[in-house]
C-alpha cells in the first residue's frame, strides 16, 4: 500500500541532500555524461587550472621580454632568460601540454569502451530502445569533444605564451619535441591520435587497466621516442654554404639548426667534424680538398606549415585507427 | 491449441526463424535452426551447456548477428532497428551501473526507451523493497535481479528475452523473482522466453517448450501438446530388441532392466498390446531428446515454420 502513497516522491534522495538538478542532458546524451563524468571534468578541471596558470606566467614572462636589461645584447638576454626561474615556467608549460595526450589515452579513451566490455552494461545499454551505432557515436563523441575543448585550450594558451619568447626557449631550437609538439595544432592531433588509441586498445582487449596500459605505452614510446625520428622527415631543409674560412654559417634569426657539413670541390659533402680534431685543420682540409661549410636549417616561416602537415598525418593515423576500430565494434558479437 | 494468440498478421509469431545459423570462428553455436514461437507464450529455452542458448537470445536481442537465415520478432525482421524497443533483453549475469544509484539506473531506462513506463519500473523496484538512493554495487543479488527486472518491465517490451535469470540466487530470491516476473508478464501480456537449467522452474513457468541440443531445435511447441505426444510405455521383455508394437511408433530412448522393458515413444496411433502406456513428465521427455541425438526433432504444428503467407495461416 505504500506504494501507491509515495507516487512522485523521485527527490526523496536518502544519501546526498537535495541532489534533483535541472534535466540539461537527454537520452544517450545523459548516459554517457553520466558514465564518464568524473574523467570528463578531471580532464576539464585540469586543463582549466593549466591554462589559468599559463596565464598567470605568461603575465610575469611579459614583463621580462619586454625590458630584460636595457640596452643588453640578445646572447646577454638569452644568458638571463636560461638562469631565470622563466625558463622552468615554460618547461613545466610544455610539460603539462606533452601530458595531456597522455592523459586524454589513458584515461579518456581506454576505459571509454572498455568498460563497458569488460562489466557487461555494453549488453545493457545496446538492448535498450536505441541502436549500437547510436550509442557508439554519442559516446566517441562526448569523448572527442572534451579533448578537442581541452587541448586546444592548452595548446591556444601556451603557443600564444610561447610565441614571443620563441627564439629562448628550448634555446630557440623549436624543431625539438618540446616545441613542436606542444604549440599549434601538434597537441589537439596528438590528443585525438591517443584517444583513437586508447579506445582501440580498449576494445581489443576488453578490460580497463590492460588497456590503459597498452594506451600509455603508446603515447609514450611511438608518440615519444619514434616520432622524434619522423617529425622532421617530410621536409625539406634550407642551405647555406660558406667558403671554409668564414667557418660555420651562423643559424639565421629564429630558425632552428637541422644539421652541418663540410663540402669538397666536387660538391661531396662530409662530415661537419672532419679534420675538427686534427693538429693541422688547414693541411687536413686541404688533403681532403674541402672548400666550404654548409648549414642545413629550417626557417620560423617554416614552422606553421610543417605543424600542419605532421598535424595533418596524425590525424589521418587517427582517423583511419578510429574508423577501424568503431567499425568493429558495430559489427561485433557481444 | 494456441489459444494465447492474439489474431492476425506477423504480431501472432513473437519469434520465427528460418534456416537461422550462428558460427563463431569454425564452430556452428546454432546451425539451420526454423521454429516459431507464438505471441504470448511463456517459453522455456533448455539445453545443455554450449547448447545454443545464450547464441539464440543474442540474435534475437541483436547482440549478434546471424550467419545464415533470419529471425524476425513480430514479423519484423531482427536487423530493423525498430526490434529495439519491442524486446527487453536480461543477460545471465544482469549488468547493471554499480556506481549508479537505483534512481539513476531507472532514468537510464527513462532516457533510453521512449516508451518508458516509469510507474510499472518504480512498483517493481518499490515492491522489493530497494532503496532508491542506493548504489547499485550496494544491492544484493536478489535486489539486483529485480532492479534490471524493473529496466526490462519498465520499457514495456512485448518480447522479454531472460538468459538464466535465476542463476545466482538464493532459493528466497528465486521464488520472490519467479513470481515478480510471472506477475508483470501476466499483466502486461509479455511474451517471454527464458533460459534455464532448471527443469522445475521451466515446468511450473512455461507453457512453452524449446530445447536445443548441439545448436539444433530438438522440442518446440506447447508443453501440453509436446507431452500428449510421448508415451513412456513399460511391458514384459519377451523378444531381443524393440517389440514390434513399440517399434511402430518413433522409439525416443528404451531400455531393459531384467525382465522389464521401458520405452520413451512418440505415439503414431494408439499404443496396442499388453503395455501399460502412462504420459511422460517433462523431464523424462527433454532428458530422452537430450540424449538421443538419433531421434528426430519434433516442433508441434504451431512451432513450425510453413512457407504459406501469414494470412492462410491466421485463417
Amino acid at each position: 500500500m505504500s506504494a501507491t502513497v509515495t507516487t512522485g516522491t523521485g527527490n526523496e534522495a536518502t544519501g546526498e541532500g537535495g541532489k534533483q538538478p535541472p534535466r540539461v542532458l537527454r537520452g544517450m546524451a545523459w548516459l554517457v555524461w553520466r558514465q564518464h563524468r568524473v574523467a570528463f571534468l578531471a580532464c576539464l578541471l585540469l586543463t582549466a587550472a593549466g591554462v589559468a596558470n599559463m596565464l598567470w606566467e605568461r603575465a610575469a614572462t611579459r614583463d621580462f621580454l619586454k625590458n630584460p636589461r636595457p640596452g643588453a645584447l640578445a646572447v646577454d638576454v638569452a644568458g638571463l632568460f636560461a638562469n631565470s626561474s622563466y625558463d622552468s615556467a615554460y618547461q613545466d608549460g610544455a610539460w603539462l601540454v606533452t601530458c595531456l595526450p597522455l592523459a586524454v589515452g589513458v584515461f579518456l579513451g581506454a576505459p571509454l569502451i572498455a568498460g563497458d566490455l569488460e562489466r557487461g552494461t555494453l549488453k545493457l545499454v545496446t538492448t535498450q530502445s536505441m541502436t549500437r551505432r547510436h550509442w557508439l557515436t554519442v559516446k566517441v563523441a562526448a569523448a572527442a569533444l572534451v579533448t578537442l575543448v581541452c587541448s586546444v585550450a592548452l595548446s591556444a594558451v601556451y603557443t600564444w605564451w610561447w610565441r614571443p619568447a620563441h627564439d629562448l626557449v628550448n634555446t630557440g631550437r623549436w624543431t625539438d619535441g618540446v616545441v613542436f609538439d606542444t604549440t599549434g595544432p601538434m597537441p589537439v592531433a596528438m590528443a585525438l591520435l591517443n584517444l583513437a588509441v586508447g579506445i582501440a586498445a580498449g576494445v581489443l582487449v576488453r578490460r580497463v587497466l590492460p588497456a590503459m596500459a597498452l594506451t600509455f605505452a603508446f603515447g609514450f614510446f611511438v608518440l615519444g621516442w619514434l616520432w622524434d625520428g619522423v617529425r622532421l622527415l617530410p621536409f625539406t631543409p634550407r642551405v647555406i654554404t660558406n667558403p671554409v674560412e668564414q667557418g660555420q654559417p651562423p643559424v639565421p634569426e629564429g630558425g632552428a639548426r637541422f644539421d652541418n657539413w663540410t663540402v669538397d670541390a666536387h660538391g661531396g659533402l662530409h662530415g661537419f667534424g672532419t679534420c675538427f680534431n686534427e693538429h693541422t685543420p688547414a693541411d687536413c682540409r686541404t688533403n681532403q680538398g674541402i672548400v666550404a661549410e654548409r648549414l642545413d636549417y629550417f626557417g620560423f616561416d617554416q614552422m606553421n606549415t610543417m605543424q600542419w602537415v605532421d598535424a595533418g598525418i596524425l590525424l589521418a593515423v587517427t582517423v583511419l585507427i578510429a574508423g577501424l576500430t568503431l567499425g568493429w565494434v558495430r559489427k561485433r558479437s557481444l | 491449441m494456441g489459444g494465447t494468440a492474439p489474431p492476425g498478421g506477423g504480431d501472432r509469431w513473437a519469434m520465427e526463424a528460418r534456416g537461422l545459423g550462428k558460427r563463431y570462428g569454425r564452430k556452428w553455436a546454432l546451425r539451420d535452426c526454423s521454429f516459431r514461437l507464438p505471441a504470448g507464450a511463456i517459453c522455456g529455452l533448455v539445453g545443455s551447456n554450449g547448447a545454443g542458448k545464450s547464441t539464440l537470445l543474442s540474435l534475437a536481442a541483436r547482440l549478434t548477428r546471424p550467419t545464415t537465415g533470419g529471425l524476425s520478432l513480430f514479423g519484423t525482421a531482427v536487423t530493423e532497428d525498430e526490434v529495439l524497443a519491442r524486446c527487453a533483453y536480461l543477460a545471465q549475469d544482469k549488468p547493471l551501473f554499480p556506481r549508479f544509484t537505483v534512481e539513476e539506473t531507472l532514468r537510464m531506462g527513462a532516457e533510453l526507451n521512449p516508451r518508458w513506463d516509469r510507474a510499472v519500473a518504480e512498483r517493481i523496484v518499490r515492491s522489493g523493497p530497494v532503496p532508491m538512493g542506493d548504489r547499485v554495487g550496494t544491492l544484493s543479488g536478489g535486489q539486483r535481479s529485480r532492479l534490471a527486472l524493473a529496466l526490462a518491465f519498465g520499457k514495456r517490451p512485448e518480447l522479454l528475452l531472460l538468459d538464466e535469470p535465476m542463476a545466482e540466487l538464493d532459493p528466497l530470491s528465486q521464488h520472490e523473482i519467479a513470481g515478480l516476473l510471472m506477475a508483470e508478464a501476466a499483466e502486461q501480456g509479455t511474451t517471454v522466453l527464458m533460459s534455464s537449467h532448471q527443469l522445475a522452474d521451466v515446468a511450473t513457468m512455461c507453457d512453452h517448450l524449446l530445447a536445443v541440443a548441439d545448436g539444433r531445435v530438438r522440442l518446440a511447441g506447447a508443453i501440453d501438446e509436446l507431452l500428449d505426444a510421448h508415451r513412456l510405455v513399460t511391458g514384459a521383455y519377451l523378444v531381443d530388441g524393440v517389440p514390434p508394437e513399440i517399434a511402430r511408433h518413433t522409439v525416443v530412448e528404451s531400455r531393459t532392466t531384467g525382465r522389464q522393458f521401458t520405452a520413451l515413444i512418440r505415439r503414431q496411433g494408439p499404443v496396442e498390446g499388453d503395455w501399460r502406456a502412462t504420459e511422460p513428465s517433462l523431464e523424462e521427455v527433454l532428458l530422452g531428446y537430450l540424449r538421443s541425438p538419433g531421434t528426430p526433432p519434433l516442433l508441434t504444428a504451431d512451432a513450425q515454420v510453413t512457407d504459406e503467407h501469414e494470412g492462410e495461416v491466421a485463417a
